[in-house]
């Protein structure tokens, strides 16, 4: 298949063939991906245990990920290393003058600002904020130290405050270590979250956080009498939850809903298993939770953003498997092959690499441009607009007050009917060039978006698509159709296309039939959605009856995003009626301009039409 | 009587057949060999010319329609020049064969824009060519790069088109990218390649060689050599619709295939007349060739190189297609008119033009643009490298007949009287050695 696609893809790549050539190409990629693509950095891949692992941590996912994998207790827990999907002895983590050629400053203001709001018409702002969610569950690099900086050179003209401008360097991983081993030339940096897909936004990734948002009864997560989470005593205007950095209403939405969704858990297993104890109900809960999360992401965010047949199969395939859901509920797997029976239920494995995320994950999700600057909120029966907003006015510290002028269900309404930005140049939120932070520090995001991949040694993009084994750019031309941008991102880097950032490049490529993000981003993710997934016992092994119950199972194979949204906030149902994908823009209610309602029946009705394609392959 | 009368369908078929389907053949971009001396043989723009002549005997206005009306084919020096005054605007140039040729290999070029990006596009080539002055201020450089050139041919015994086209290649090269750039034949391969796929109109689609070739010019952008046009682009005005590498390779094949094929017809047409050639070398005698100033002041040889461009055009004719409904001559033409202006015809139109077949260098010596004569173009889209190609040209033949004692081997031409419809390039041979 390597040899086959190998050729075909010198020419032509997945998404210019037909369906469903596209899909056997993908699954090829992927094989390749995994074969070529995963390197530990500072640790080999255990074989056997040389611990006993505690017998909790058999049946249940512990806070900061330790144990999950029986051999290596450490693998994927929080502050554990990031590794890498790119030879390590090929990283090269950049220093001035390269580090600032060309300052990622002005590469912010003059390819990334946004010149007008383009919309991404197919998404809702739902969707937006689900990645974040999500992103919070998977990494976080820290805050940094205050005294370790990179001075950015900018404009004298530039109305930045300071000149420099000083940007916290990511704290490197290896001068905290006591093996000797080094910092490897500062390629190893770690991850205050855990690497499992483990619900760690709602849980902490420690357990002094997960012990501030249990309630320590009937397995219960705290949530206030009004439906609203607790306030963080420490942080004025922010959420008490698992994570809480970059807070904005949206995250305060999903967290609110998945906390509820978590404690309705707990109600159906308590219902059946009246004589569990609190950590048990907490543990399975949690089990079934997160693997929900992990399913709403697979099989309905990524095919929303990627609304494409061949990945609508593909991750109906990593999950379910190629035989479909309904094959798997009534006469179970089908032996170990993740192809016929999905990854859910099959042995666990690590592809010859410990399962840590990588940094050139974190690069492809960097997405800012999906959130917009001026919000409309409106009112979820009648519809009406009540309110505009900037973002400023709805984020940080101002976020709780924010919401108190709104019932929840009209915030998560208004979420679900507006768009997102559309993820391309041009189109990087005014709000978060110039965002403070809680603490008080002035940051450009689109300045830090650049230059964090330059300093942790992600290649740029013509470098990062030849180590994805994709054909580089020969010119600015080639690059993007958009002859503009073209020659923006010439004059910006010297004519230098080998040094056009990564970001840069895959916000100007043109992107797939039906894709939000770019091609280059997504050989990342082929790679990594799956082995997520694949990696961990929750999913694999023991993804059974026996570890989550029965209900368990049920609940994570039946409830869909929509479900959990209704299960809540039923009096969102009209919104969401008929809507095969909750990340699509919904229904506006009556009161509204028609125009808007069609587009969505629109995107739907597309929608609808590959799902049926697909689901006919998968049947 | 109208001025741009209907011609018949038969008259209409006969200069489609013979005025301008030979040009496609010749190949519109990058001349195809073997039709050259196909069409050579068959002395086809001498039948172009007497088609032509009878057709406008037929209608001595300002031109003729063919085919109901949707060409227009003109011959009348007002009417020329109301359209040549209005081009790129009214007139665009980027249509038909043309325009979809072109964007093979340099879609967004200055000749193919029009409105508000041909203006902007054109104050950027004039500036970096200095059109408005006669001579360029890097030209005591580029009349070095000739002189050096021109010493380091390799001559034995023969000059032939090959070495000449190496010859012009660095010129070229060095002209535009500076010295170190001297031996990228890769850059001038790759262009040729593009036009002459430009050459079949059909089929075309962006290829790698095409980004290949944008990557490379880019490159080349990255640290430009002092003393090359490309250090000139620092300060001059550009926009993102300027679209600056793809102005380059307009010059590279006006400098490199059309300027050399000008220049080696009039180093033939020189030496064939040894009247010229004599009064030539009186004009050399002296002149201090490393100085623009002197080498600009050399009217005859420049008028010599002028003939040779008007004898046999390289631009066989200039198209335009009317871009809104307009009045040419007094009459309506329709939007999407094609109006062609047949230069093999007009130049060597001996109604018009006094010893049209004669090489007659005075022509040129009053320094003023002539409407009928369009090998470098005139009014708004005249060729903004006019004033250094020109000096480019005289300095090659300047150093060439100075350098070399030179003799026409092939082909016999009788004299400067009455020259040949057709010079075919590729043919022409020289004996030469070194002068002593």
């Amino acid at each position: 298949m390597h040899a086959v696609f190998g050729r075909i893809n010198e020419k032509r790549q997945w998404h210019e063939l037909p369906f469903p050539i596209s899909l056997l190409n993908l699954l090829s990629l992927r094989l390749d991906l995994r074969d070529m693509n995963l390197f530990d950095t500072s640790e080999e891949l255990k074989t056997e245990a040389t611990e006993e692992p505690p017998p909790e941590a058999r049946t249940a996912r512990v806070p900061g990920g330790r144990w999950n994998d029986l051999k290596d207790s450490e693998m994927g827990s929080t502050d554990s290393s990031f590794t890498r999907n790119i030879n390590p002895d090929r990283i090269k983590p950049e220093k001035p003058p390269r580090l600032h050629d060309p300052s990622a400053r002005t590469v912010s203001l003059e390819l990334m600002t946004r010149d007008e709001f383009k919309p991404a018409t197919t998404l809702n702002i739902l969707a937006a904020a689900w990645i974040q969610f999500e992103n919070h569950n998977w990494f976080f690099h820290g805050r940094g130290k205050a005294e370790a900086t990179m001075d950015v050179p900018i404009e004298d003209s530039d109305d930045w405050p300071d000149h420099p401008m000083h940007v916290r360097r990511t704290v490197s991983d290896g001068a905290s270590r006591d093996d000797g081993a080094g910092d490897r030339d500062g390629i190893d940096f770690g991850n205050t979250e855990s690497h499992w897909w483990d619900g760690s936004q709602l849980y902490g990734a420690n357990q002094e956080t997960q012990n501030a948002v249990r309630t320590f009864k009937d397995g219960k997560l705290k949530i206030g009498d009004d439906g609203r989470l607790l306030a963080d005593p420490d942080e004025p205007g922010i959420d008490l939850t698992g994570f809480n950095e970059n807070w904005w209403f949206g995250l305060s939405c999903l967290h609110t809903l998945f906390t509820k969704e978590h404690n309705a858990i707990c109600d159906a297993l308590q219902k059946e298993n009246p004589r569990w104890d609190d950590q048990r109900l907490f543990d399975t809960a949690w089990l079934v939770n997160s693997a929900l999360m992990a399913k709403i992401h697979t099989v309905e965010w990524t095919p929303g953003i990627v609304n494409n047949p061949a990945l609508w199969s593909a991750m109906n395939v990593n999950w379910s498997g190629v035989l479909g859901q309904n094959v798997k509920d009534k006469i179970g797997r089908l032996g170990d092959s993740e192809i016929f029976s999905g990854i859910m239920g099959s042995p666990q494995e690590h592809h010859g690499a410990r399962f840590q995320l990588t940094e050139e994950f974190v690069s492809v999700y960097r997405m800012h441009p999906l959130i917009p600057d001026d919000w409309k909120l409106y009112e979820h029966q009648s519809g009406k607009l009540v309110q505009e907003n900037e973002f400023v006015e709805l984020a940080t510290r101002n976020t709780r007050s924010f919401m108190d002028g709104f019932d929840v269900s009209d915030l998560i309404y208004s979420l679900g009917i507006e768009h997102p930005g559309a993820i391309t140049l041009h189109n990087y939120p005014r709000a978060l060039q110039r965002h403070t932070r809680i603490d008080g520090e002035l940051m450009d995001l689109a300045t830090l978006d650049i230059l964090r991949d330059r300093e942790r040694g992600v290649p740029r993009y013509n470098d990062f698509r030849e180590e994805m084994r994709m054909p580089r750019v020969r010119s600015f031309d080639e690059l993007t159709p958009n002859k503009e941008w073209a020659e923006q991102i010439r004059r910006v880097y010297n004519n230098d296309i080998d040094k056009v950032d990564l970001q840069i490049g895959m916000y100007a490529e043109p992107l797939p039939k039906g894709f939000g993000f770019s091609d280059t981003a997504f050989r990342v993710f082929i790679l990594m959605a799956s082995r997520r997934l694949k990696s961990d016992r929750f999913f694999t092994t023991d993804f059974t009856p026996e570890v989550y119950t029965q209900t368990g199972i049920d609940w994570v194979n039946r409830t869909k995003m929509k479900d959990v949204i209704l299960r809540h906030y039923p009096e969102l149902t009209p919104s969401l009626e008929g809507m095969p994908n909750a990340f699509l823009p919904w229904h506006k209610v009556s009161g509204e301009s028609q125009n808007g309602s069609s587009s969505s029946s629109k995107v739907a009705k597309r929608f609808r039409g590959i799902k049926k394609a697909a689901e006919a392959i998968n049947a | 009587m109208s001025a741009l009368p209907e011609a018949s369908l038969r008259d209409s078929a006969r200069v489609v057949f013979v005025g301008i389907l030979p040009g496609v053949l010749r190949g519109l971009f990058s001349p195809r060999r073997r039709w050259m001396k196909w069409l050579t043989a068959l002395d086809m723009d001498a039948r172009a010319v007497k088609a032509l002549s009878g057709l406008r005997a037929k209608h001595p206005g300002q031109g003729a329609r063919l085919l109901g009306g949707r060409i227009v084919v003109l011959w009348g020096t007002d009417a020329i020049r109301e359209v040549l005054d209005k081009s790129a605007d009214v007139y665009a140039s980027d249509s038909g064969a043309k325009g979809k040729g072109m964007s093979h290999f340099q879609p967004d070029a200055l000749t193919l824009s029009r409105g508000k990006e041909w203006r902007d596009r054109r104050a950027f080539n004039e500036s970096v060519l200095s059109t408005s002055e006669r001579v360029h201020p890097l030209g005591e450089r580029f009349l070095a790069v000739v002189d050096d050139e021109v010493t380091r041919l390799r001559i034995g015994g023969e000059l032939s088109w090959t070495e000449f086209e190496s010859l012009f290649d660095r010129m070229t090269l060095r002209v535009i990218f500076g010295d170190r750039s001297r031996d990228d034949q890769q850059l001038t391969g790759l262009l040729e390649r593009l036009m002459g796929e430009a050459n079949r109109l059909v089929g075309l689609s962006e290829t790698d060689d095409y980004y290949e070739f944008y990557g490379l010019l880019e490159r080349h952008l990255r640290d430009p050599e002092p003393g090359s046009l490309i250090s000139r682009f620092a300060d001059a005005p550009q926009s993102d619709t300027t679209r600056v590498v793809h102005q380059i390779p307009h010059w590279i094949f006006a400098m490199r295939d059309t300027l050399g094929a000008n220049t080696y017809r009039a180093l033939a047409a020189i030496v064939a007349d040894p009247e010229v050639e004599r009064r030539v070398r009186t004009e050399l005698e002296g002149a201090d060739l490393s100085d623009p100033a002197a080498v600009d002041g050399l009217s005859y040889l420049g008028g010599c190189l002028e003939e040779a461009m008007r004898l046999w055009p390289t631009t066989p004719m200039l198209a335009r297609e009317v871009t809104r409904q307009t009045t040419l001559a007094g009459e309506t033409l329709d939007e999407g008119t094609q109006v062609m202006i047949l230069n093999t015809f007009n130049h060597r139109d001996r109604d018009q033009v006094p010893d049209a077949d004669a090489l007659a260098p005075e022509r040129w010596s009053n320094g003023n643009r002539d409407y009928r004569f369009n090998h470098l173009s005139n009014g708004t889209q005249g060729c903004p490298g006019g004033p250094l190609v020109l000096l480019l040209g005289k300095a090659a033949l300047a150093r060439m007949l100075t350098g070399y004692d030179l003799s026409l081997r092939e082909p016999q031409l009788e004299g400067a009287g009455s020259l040949p419809h057709m010079l075919d390039f590729f043919a022409i041979r020289f004996a030469a050695r070194v002068a002593a």
